[in-house]
């Protein structure tokens, strides 16, 4: 596989506190996912990607460049929209962009057509610091786009947008990521989203790649034999299920259990016994494999 | 073609800078505060030194200007103060340096440009309204003397914005980094040691010398004004620059 991002050994404290703990990540053409709770280290990733934060360790590469050495070439050729980024809002939007065309040697008809795209050719005459937190992220997604750059580097994309633009942006990215044959790496916490346009994901927690592939292959690898099960008494039920030792209990929601088990005629016979021989009660067992409960059960897996 | 397109890159976000830095008010605001203390000053040295003031030679001309620009320059090294911080510490705060140096410009070009773009709006203001006191009100202003001014200007102006940029990058907070430098540069007028890097004397020394206004100023005094406020200017931009090369913007 041939990769356009790849991280060696990273690590990053920041005082106390751990960001990056040996981060290895490889990351195809395409579009691609980063995954991982809060204070999981996505966002220090990606700052380092483009040179802003440099790491205490270890190297990252992108498009074959190094982050600190050749920050530059990657910036030239990468477009970025940061998780909190901020525009000077004394500026309209049409001299904030005209400023980005020419430092990123972008082509004004190009442009005019992401704008409209993006929605924001109504608001060129609008001072920034009066636009809306969605118009916002349009904004620097624009900026991104800007210059025809080989991946972009998306960190929260769709945050204060709503659903309508969601759907819409995510659509855009489909296309252009197709035509104009774009790779994006983005970071998300809206897992759903991820998992209609993303073909590999990388999975970060506590600092680390916990896991990282194709989507279809971590389907493969983790979601098969995963099931929903709704009762009266989860608590009764989580116990009962640890004594028996082969049930692998992913998460707990409610009065909903997530299970991994070997098969499905293994989970028919001992929930067939369970009913019968206690009082706890099923609603409904149903199996499931979103993307969240694939990222759970990898975390499990690692630790 | 690299030193063109430099060039060309230099140009370009320095025009990004001041777009964003010198607000139409905040330019406007500037003009007048520094162009009217600094115009200020001559009257009051006119009426004071010499009420007909259109009969005075060169020499005595150069004596008033030297006195105006000794006394403009207090307000003058505020305002550049004031300017400099807050430009500073609003990128810096706002995140907005984040969002531009995730595009294609490096960080040398953009501590350049933001230097740049700090010190040349006041720095022209300044000048242009003592070279026209010394045309219009004082009538004589030589090719020379226009020379070391511009030179002596531009040296207390980098020595001004290198000591406010240092202490912005490292506090990084508008209001302590205010209080320190106003502090930093009252200290000379309560320690005679520290005269060297007070602005008032070091244009009446470097000017009196250089004008040749008063024969008895020793040449080494002349000498270790400028070269104190040289040295130090230079050694504290350095180590802003390596500080802002190294450090994480996160």
């Amino acid at each position: 596989m041939h990769s356009i991002i790849e991280s060696v050994n990273l690590y990053k404290n920041f005082g106390r506190i751990v960001a990056l703990d040996g981060l290895e990540v490889r990351v195809p053409r395409g579009v691609s996912g980063l995954i991982g709770p809060n204070g999981s280290g996505k966002t220090t990733f990606i700052h380092i990607l483009i040179g802003l934060v440099k790491p205490d360790r270890g190297e990252a590469y992108v498009l074959g460049y190094n982050s600190i050495k050749d920050s530059l070439k990657i910036r030239s050729r990468v477009g970025v929209l940061l998780e909190d980024e901020r525009f000077p809002g004394n500026l309209t939007v049409y001299e904030y962009l005209r400023h980005v065309i020419k430092v990123k040697n972008g082509d004004r008809r190009e442009v005019m057509e992401i704008l409209k795209e993006l929605g924001l050719d109504r608001y060129l005459d609008r001072k920034i610091k009066t636009l809306s937190a969605g118009m916002f992220k349009m904004l620097g997604l624009a900026q991104a786009l800007i210059g025809e750059p080989e991946l972009v580097i998306l960190d929260e994309p769709t945050a204060n947008l709503d659903p309508i633009k969601r759907r819409k942006l995510l659509e855009y990215i489909r296309r252009i990521s197709k035509e104009n044959d774009i790779s994006f790496l983005i970071s998300s916490h809206v897992l759903p989203e991820l998992e209609e346009i993303c073909s590999w994901i990388v999975f970060i927690y506590r600092g680390k790649a916990i896991d990282q592939d194709y989507l279809k292959n971590l389907y493969a690898k983790y979601s098969s034999n995963i099931y929903e099960i709704m009762s009266n008494n989860p608590r009764l039920l989580v116990e009962y299920f640890k004594n028996i030792g082969n049930i692998d209990i992913v998460e707990v929601r409610g009065n909903r259990l997530i299970i991994r088990v070997k098969s499905f005629n293994e989970l028919s016979s001992i929930l067939s016994k369970l009913l019968s021989n206690t009082s706890i009660q099923i609603y409904y067992f149903k199996p499931i494999g979103g993307l969240r409960e694939v990222f759970n059960l990898a975390i499990k897996k690692f630790y | 073609m690299p030193l063109k397109n430099s060039i060309k890159s230099t140009i370009n976000v320095v025009s990004f800078e001041a777009n964003i830095a010198w607000d139409r008010s905040i330019l406007w605001l500037n003009i007048i505060l520094i162009a009217t203390f600094s115009l200020f000053c001559y009257k009051s040295q006119l009426y004071s030194e010499n009420p007909y003031s259109s009969d005075i030679g060169r020499r005595e001309n150069l004596y008033v200007m030297k006195e105006a620009i000794g006394l403009s320059s207090n307000i003058y090294v505020l305002i550049l103060t004031i300017t400099c911080v807050l430009t500073w510490t609003r990128i810096l705060n706002r995140g907005i340096l984040k969002t531009l140096l995730s595009l294609p410009i490096s960080r040398k070009t953009f501590f350049i440009c933001n230097i740049l773009n700090i010190f040349i709006p006041p720095f022209i203001i300044f000048l242009s309204s003592h070279i026209f006191a010394g045309t219009y009100i004082l009538n004589h202003i030589s090719v020379n003397d226009l020379l070391l001014l511009v030179l002596l200007v531009l040296l207390q102006t980098l020595f001004t914005v290198s000591i406010a940029t240092f202490t912005s990058l490292i506090l990084k907070n508008g209001i302590i980094t205010l209080f320190l430098l106003l502090s930093i540069f009252t200290l000379p007028s309560q320690f005679p040691e520290l005269k060297y890097i007070d602005s008032r004397s070091f244009y009446e020394k470097a000017l009196t010398y250089m004008w040749s206004l008063e024969r008895h100023i020793p040449y080494i005094d002349a000498i270790k004004f400028i070269g104190i406020t040289l040295s130090l200017m230079l050694l504290i931009l350095m180590l802003s620059y390596i500080y802002f090369l190294k450090m994480d913007i996160d």
